[in-house]
């Protein structure tokens, strides 16, 4: 037997490629002018994860030349399977809303004013923040002279979208920094 | 518990629902009438089959199945008895009501077939794809082979459509995740977006819509992925979209541009009614010829895609 997927019977088609609606007789001028009185336009959908907690419902949306058009549940995501909850489902306002914050903001020590950033010279600052904390606040022995090589003035939170090996990857990078109080919020 | 939109597709006959849509979209209604008869004669063949019984269903294999082999392929014909040759004759006299133009070769056939008895063994050539089979078949006749496989064809659909309803019982715990038919292995002619109901979450907003494909044979309908192109399994989301019209935001052409096939969808999820797939596809030419002049082939191809 051949089990080819073209092999399978194809009787819905079988004789049909080789005849048109216009050879059966049909006038297919008021469908064409129809259609061609459509405003017709194309979309993607593209599927993204919930920012705002740990289960992660997967959502649909729906992409029109580069913007987000509408969003819904994914049906196929095996945990929600398509259902949202009230903030889930306002993800097309959210993502639209005016408030979203779209670049990185800093507000310099003792200033009472937020300042737009890029994203490079964010990271650079929390780098070398980091690496001066450490360097400061970094202790080989505790108090009864036991040898403990950490920094206790840094906490790392993980997001609600971390997975378990991103967590354990994490977990090692903060290990080897010295950090010993870290933690997440992903439950996935 | 899972509860999904379920077709009312036996809520009312083709005919009611075929003057539903042609009220609905008037430009449409010369497809409308060409094929009613057609669809007409096919719920009767359907019906007609509801004293027929003489087939087997073949046990289904769950690892062979759920490699992708539908639970028909590779099936003998069953004994279709004198119900093929009564089907045969409906389809033709529908045909010849339905599209004037083509009358008088179908009147050729009826003339050259009446006396035979050999139309089961049209349908055993159709039914294996035998083409040489239908050709000297047609040539014996003296008849058109184009319009000579067409009712070979549509007059073997309600058979399939009869053997679906028990296949399906075979294979309803089995999966299956491809883009045909996992009853008759044929492609979709349409799918639809349906809202699932769940009984104890009702505030959980949302409802994101499954996918669910009609195949263009048997009628059957299963639950696909919403990500996935059903011809050539690419998951590829830059080259998978639809087209839409801004008047029509329910029916779409969903398009890929890994393998250029398409197929017409309805999202039924604020339809009042769910529409019915055996004629719900004939409402979408619209889409069809868009789809088309932009270069895409439908994945299934049926009388009315045809362009």
């Amino acid at each position: 037997m051949n089990i080819s997927r073209r092999g399978f019977m194809k009787l819905a088609g079988v004789g049909v490629a080789s005849i048109s609606l216009s050879q059966l007789g049909l006038d297919l001028s008021p469908v064409q002018a129809y259609a061609a009185g459509l405003k017709i336009e194309g979309a993607q959908e593209v599927i993204s994860i919930c920012p705002f907690c740990a289960v992660s419902c997967h959502f649909i949306a729906h992409v029109k030349d580069g913007k987000i058009v509408s969003t819904e549940g994914d049906p196929d995501y095996p945990v929600s399977e398509g259902s949202l909850c009230a903030k889930g489902a306002a993800m097309l306002s959210m993502h639209n809303s005016h408030h979203r914050l779209q670049k990185p903001k800093y507000r310099a020590p003792y200033s009472d004013k937020w300042v737009e950033k890029e994203w490079d010279w964010v990271l650079d600052r929390i780098a070398q923040n980091v690496k001066k904390t450490r360097d400061k606040d970094f202790k080989t022995h505790n108090a009864k002279g036991q040898e403990v090589n950490r920094v206790e003035s840094i906490f790392h939170l993980g997001s609600s979208q971390m997975d378990n090996e991103e967590c354990a990857l994490v977990h090692q990078g903060v290990r080897g920094l010295g950090l010993v109080h870290f933690d997440h919020q992903a439950r996935i | 518990m899972e509860i999904i939109q379920t077709p009312s597709a036996s809520k009312h006959d083709v005919l009611t629902g075929l003057l539903a849509l042609r009220e609905k979209t008037p430009a449409l209604e010369n497809i409308f009438d060409a094929f009613s008869p057609l669809l007409k004669a096919q719920e009767d063949g359907r019906i007609l089959l509801e004293k027929w019984s003489d087939f087997e269903i073949p046990e289904a294999d769950a690892l062979r199945f759920e490699q992708g082999v539908p639970i028909l392929a590779g099936m003998d014909m069953p004994n279709l008895g004198n119900f093929f040759p009564e089907i045969f004759w409906t389809m033709t006299t529908a045909l010849a009501k339905g599209m004037p133009a083509i009358a008088d070769k179908v009147t050729a056939i009826i003339d050259a077939l009446k006396d035979s008895d050999s139309l089961n063994e049209l349908a055993r050539s159709v039914w294996e794809e035998d083409n040489n089979a239908i050709e000297v078949f047609a040539k014996d006749a003296n008849v058109d082979i184009a319009i000579l496989t067409i009712l070979g064809s549509l007059s073997l659909k309600p058979f399939m459509n009869r053997m679906k309803d028990e296949a399906a019982v075979e294979i309803e715990n089995m999966f299956w995740n491809k883009g045909y038919c996992p009853i008759c292995g044929c492609f979709p002619d349409m799918s639809l977006l349906k809202k699932q109901l769940t009984e104890n979450a009702e505030y959980m907003a949302g409802h994101g819509g499954q996918r669910w494909m009609h195949c263009s044979c048997c009628d059957h309908q299963w639950r696909i992925k919403r990500n996935i192109c059903p011809w050539c399994d690419s998951e590829d989301y830059k080259k998978l979209s639809y087209l839409q019209s801004e008047e029509t935001k329910t029916e779409r052409a969903d398009i890929c541009d890994t393998c250029k096939r398409y197929y017409v969808t309805i999202d039924t999820r604020d339809l009042t009614e769910m529409p019915d797939p055996r004629i719900a596809p004939l409402s979408l030419v619209h889409l069809d010829v868009k789809a088309q002049e932009e270069g895409y082939e439908p994945m299934a191809e049926t009388l009315w895609n045809s362009l």
